[in-house]
């Protein structure tokens, strides 16, 4: 006893009082995933659609969101959040997480959104093809000829059915991003993978940790993939 | 090595279900047929089921490939010394990051897109027919 109370303790196991701490990450690991995920994939449904309509569109967006795709995301966290300093604005690591992961993610769904070139199986590439490219072009010719503007006819006609076609390859992405979000730990946001290895640092028990982490991570997407199971199940014509 | 590891085991997972896809993809019929036409099971496979699926698995197989490559760049934080894990090395020299992950990620986009050519290319010698 008095050997024990005499040497300094470095090291403190892992205990059950860390959990909240690991909570409070995956919260982080949540909020920013979901911002970024909602907000990119409206731009990349505006952007699949310009993709779509437009020759010029093609050439220059397809072009600077091919960049984004090609570019490893941790390359990009970096250039981004080493880019403002040098003008003069600090940017938080949150902020810089949160905008790269969103141009990440409308980057992945604008190329879902507008069809055709997503392989996200040889057997989802087979029977569907996402988006707007989904939609017959009789079936727009038609709603063209009953009278509908142009707007009217992406609003009621192609939204319903690509969106409904664009879901296995959305969902895909929004898991891929919420898995990705662990690379933001780079830029110093305190997120899974960041307590992980302050906690990992702290008790020397990186196996434990690690598992607990890829628990809550399981956690974190299970539910995403269930509920767009049941979506898409709902949304099965009849 | 770890981080070769990590890649072949995540890789596998994905490639398992682009070939799934594949398999599922060929019609149970060919099989049956090639088998009434006397052939082996394996001559089967060899001959008539493969060179479908591989086929219809090679655009996934390309974009897992580039996929790949760019999911090597994490090598970096385990202290690999790949593009990025010396890109990450050189700017601690100097503390100018900005600029030496420019023009690593000019590298990558070039790698990338070469790959992308390269299948291309491969693609329009083999599927011919």
């Amino acid at each position: 006893m008095s050997e024990s109370a005499s040497t300094i303790q470095f090291f403190t196991s892992f205990s059950v009082n860390d959990l909240p701490f690991l909570a409070q990450a995956a919260g982080g690991t949540l909020l920013i995933s979901i911002i970024s995920i909602s907000i990119g994939s409206v731009f990349g449904c505006l952007f699949g659609w310009a993709l779509y309509a437009s020759k010029y569109a093609r050439y220059i967006l397809g072009s600077i969101l091919d960049i984004f795709r090609s570019v490893p995301l941790i390359i990009q966290l970096l250039l981004f959040f080493n880019f403002f300093p040098i003008l003069g604005i600090p940017l938080e690591p949150f902020a810089a997480g949160c905008i790269v992961l969103t141009v990440y993610t409308s980057a992945l769904v604008a190329q879902v959104a507008r069809g055709g070139t997503v392989y996200t199986s040889a057997l989802v590439a087979q029977v569907a093809r996402g988006g707007i490219e989904a939609v017959p072009e009789s079936m727009r010719r038609a709603s063209r000829s009953l009278g509908m503007s142009y707007f009217q006819d992406m609003r009621y006609v192609v939204w319903p059915i690509g969106a409904r076609a664009m879901l296995p390859a959305w969902t895909g992405v929004a898991l891929g991003v919420l898995k990705d979000s662990a690379l933001v730990s780079v830029l110093g946001y305190l997120e899974l993978l960041r307590a992980s290895q302050i906690l990992i640092t702290r008790t020397q028990e990186p196996f434990i940790i690690l598992a607990i982490v890829g628990a809550f991570y399981f956690a974190l997407s299970y539910p995403i993939g269930k509920i767009t199971a049941r979506l898409e199940q709902r949304w099965q014509y009849d | 090595m770890i981080v070769l590891c990590g890649l072949a085991f995540n890789n596998a997972g994905y490639l398992a279900e682009n070939f799934r896809g594949g398999f599922q993809a060929i019609p149970k019929a060919q099989y049956n047929a090639a088998r009434c036409l006397g052939m082996s099971a394996s001559q089967t496979y060899l001959r008539i089921i493969i060179p479908q699926v591989f086929k219809l698995v090679y655009y996934p197989m390309t974009n897992q490939m580039v996929w790949a490559v760019l999911m090597s760049s994490l090598g970096m934080l385990v202290g690999f010394r790949e593009l990025s894990g010396e890109t990450q090395f050189l700017a601690s020299n100097t503390f100018r990051l900005f600029e030496f992950f420019l023009v690593a990620a000019v590298f990558y986009y070039v790698l990338v897109k070469a790959i992308l050519v390269a299948a291309h290319l491969l693609s329009r010698r083999l599927f011919t027919y």
